[in-house]
């Protein structure tokens, strides 16, 4: 069965749209973690996740009124996380540039950049800090996408309305993001 | 190589079964305290500002056109003697029938 809303695929609380738009406390309460998990998928710590998911919520009453129930509260709180991410990224990158760049490896055997995702089960925890090093070397597009499907579990057509494009186009961005990952970390595993 | 390949592919498999990490109870009660200092942007008010916005632009580009015109243009008896000049010149045979 083809998947026709968000909320039905990833089994969030349903909120009738179009009828009555539900208080913002309800909100908070229902999506705080998926908001929070798609934060720190992207920022790696746990501190600027709750940051910009707080951000995110804020943004998102301020403009709660006009928002016109087109869309699914999730999409709309999901697209405005990866915006706020997305930004603080490219502020963190413009300080970051001042530095010189390090690599994979050297990333990880400075220790510093690990990142260990609270969800992850123990025996993978080292495998998938190693993955997430690997993320940051992907082009934006690509990255958002890896993110939205391996942190928080979303569909391609997920993916899609989130991101704002077709079926077709995100199979292919995780492809291409798939493909990029395997040239960094074989580089990175020769090495090792 | 055999080996490497199989340890790319358990890395890019690491995030499989992930749990979605929760954000902290003070996490919420946060968000709310923050909210309730914070006026809603009422898409009315929005939509009233851009509509004095518009007739304040419409209003200030016919002031200057208004000026503008009245700054160069001629007297109307200036501008008919021009017009007869130009149009009814006096040694012109305009409608002259050959037979």
């Amino acid at each position: 069965m083809a998947i026709t809303s968000l909320s039905q695929a990833i089994k969030v609380p349903i909120i009738t749209e179009n009828i009555s738009i539900p208080p913002f406390e309800h909100i908070v309460a229902s999506y705080a973690d998926n908001v929070y998990n798609v934060c720190l998928g992207m920022m790696k710590n746990e501190q600027d996740a709750e940051d910009l998911a707080q951000e995110v919520f804020i943004s998102a009453y301020t403009h709660y009124q006009s928002f016109n129930g087109q869309s699914q509260i999730i999409t709309w709180l999901y697209r405005i996380a990866v915006n706020k991410c997305l930004e603080a990224m490219r502020k963190g990158q413009r300080q970051k540039r001042k530095v010189a760049a390090v690599s994979l490896t050297e990333a990880n055997e400075q220790g510093g950049d690990r990142f260990y995702h609270p969800g992850v089960e123990i025996e993978r925890r080292e495998r998938s800090a190693i993955l997430f090093a690997a993320m940051d070397k992907l082009p934006e597009t690509q990255r958002v996408a890896f993110t939205l499907q391996q942190v928080e579990g979303l569909s391609q057509a997920q993916i899609a309305i989130v991101m704002e494009k077709s079926e077709s186009s995100i199979e292919s961005l995780l492809h291409r993001a798939k493909t990029n990952l395997r040239k960094t970390l074989k580089a990175y595993y020769e090495e090792h | 190589m055999k080996n490497i390949e199989n340890e790319i592919e358990e890395t890019l498999k690491s995030l499989e079964g992930l749990q979605r990490a929760t954000a902290s109870d003070d996490f919420r009660h946060g968000v709310m305290q923050r909210t309730s200092f914070l006026p809603q942007r009422n898409p009315w008010l929005n939509r009233l500002r851009l509509g004095i916005a518009a007739m304040l632009i419409l209003g200030l580009t016919n002031i200057i056109a208004l000026f503008a015109l009245t700054s160069t243009t001629t007297s109307p008896t200036d501008l008919s003697s021009e017009i007869i000049e130009e149009f009814y010149d006096s040694t012109a045979y305009f409608f002259e029938t050959t037979e």
